[in-house]
């Protein structure tokens, strides 16, 4: 029996504590909301390249799901290891119908074109991945006083 | 939608109906990629309530289009080579026909540097998403990203949704 039959797989975002990966999150949970589905924000600590710095990913996760849309149903997930594997690793277990990352997060990829962690992400997911370019958050930077959603009309 | 837009639509008692509806950009090339992004997006637009327009973007000149024709070996027309381009597009949209009839999809050709028009048109139609295939016809397509998607993913005007070859395509699944 095909479960997309029912609903979607929930839609999956990696946050570190960033501003843009607060914004991913954000898009996130809109698209979540969209497609009637969860929102799982995951948070990866990377014990090699220490990203988080002295932030716990508990916290940092429980920042995010704070920061999204109240109306979202949010998961939350920690993981130790590699960024970009656990982040997909996570997905298939959970069958996530999306992965949702910023443009770039924290750490040494910060000044790249797109961050390593979201060239990886691309290259092992096996299902599409939602990138929030830095454009869009100087846009929604610019609404927030008018309360507008990044995604779609509604409310 | 403006706020005036919006406080006039709630005066009247409008429904959502009445609410300009949210559209989603995709863009084709005739690639496999593209037709599993193409349907990604069907899929996405039919779930979120939105429009989906499909793109595809002739190179800058028509002559670009022959670059697997050896060079000089048959002297080529303008004319031809407007017809050639005329082929491509229609490929790219034959590509997507089956799965994404007429009138699923907006369809829209344009001419010039794909990241550049994608992201024009995505703008100009305040897409909330661009999709595309994670890489294209391009001369680098082996590698994992398309510099396309990976230029979108860095300065496209909305979120980018880019559809990798291992996709499962658990939103698609349903068709």
């Amino acid at each position: 029996m095909d479960r997309y039959e029912w609903g979607v797989g929930t839609v999956i975002c990696g946050v570190d504590g960033s501003s843009r990966a607060l914004l991913a999150a954000t898009a996130a949970a809109d698209l979540a909301n969209a497609l009637d589905t969860t929102l799982t924000l995951a948070c990866v600590d990377d014990p090699w390249t220490r990203d988080l710095g002295s932030a716990r990913s508990g916290d940092v996760v429980r920042a995010a799901a704070e920061a999204v849309d109240p109306l979202t149903r949010v998961d939350e997930v920690t993981a130790v290891g590699n960024a970009a594997r656990q982040l997909t690793r996570l997905a298939r277990e959970r069958d996530a119908s999306l992965i949702a990352v910023g443009s770039r997060g924290r750490g040494p990829a910060q000044g790249r074109a797109l961050g390593s962690i979201t060239a990886i992400v691309t290259g092992l997911a096996e299902c599409p991945v939602l990138i929030v370019p830095p454009r869009v958050e100087a846009r929604v930077a610019s609404n927030a006083a008018v309360g507008r959603r990044l995604w779609g009309t509604g409310p | 939608v403006s706020g005036a837009d919006r406080t006039r639509a709630e005066a009247v008692g409008a429904t959502s109906h009445q609410v300009p509806r949210p559209r989603i950009v995709c863009g084709v090339d005739g690639s496999r990629q593209s037709c599993r992004a193409a349907v990604t997006a069907l899929s996405l637009a039919d779930r979120v309530g939105a429009d989906l327009v499909l793109v595809h973007v002739l190179p800058p000149r028509p002559s670009m289009t022959l670059a697997s024709v050896p060079v000089g070996a048959h002297p080529v027309t303008a004319a031809q080579m407007r017809q050639l381009d005329r082929l491509d597009a229609e490929g790219a949209f034959a590509a997507v026909e089956p799965q994404i009839p007429s009138a699923r999809a907006e369809r829209r050709i344009e001419r010039g540097d794909a990241v550049e028009r994608l992201s024009a048109i995505a703008s100009e139609l305040r897409a909330s998403l661009l999709v595309v295939g994670s890489r294209g016809r391009g001369p680098l397509s082996g590698a994992v990203l398309g510099s396309v998607s990976a230029e979108l993913a860095r300065r496209g005007p909305c979120p980018v949704v880019i559809v990798p070859p291992g996709a499962t395509l658990g939103l698609a699944d349903q068709r």
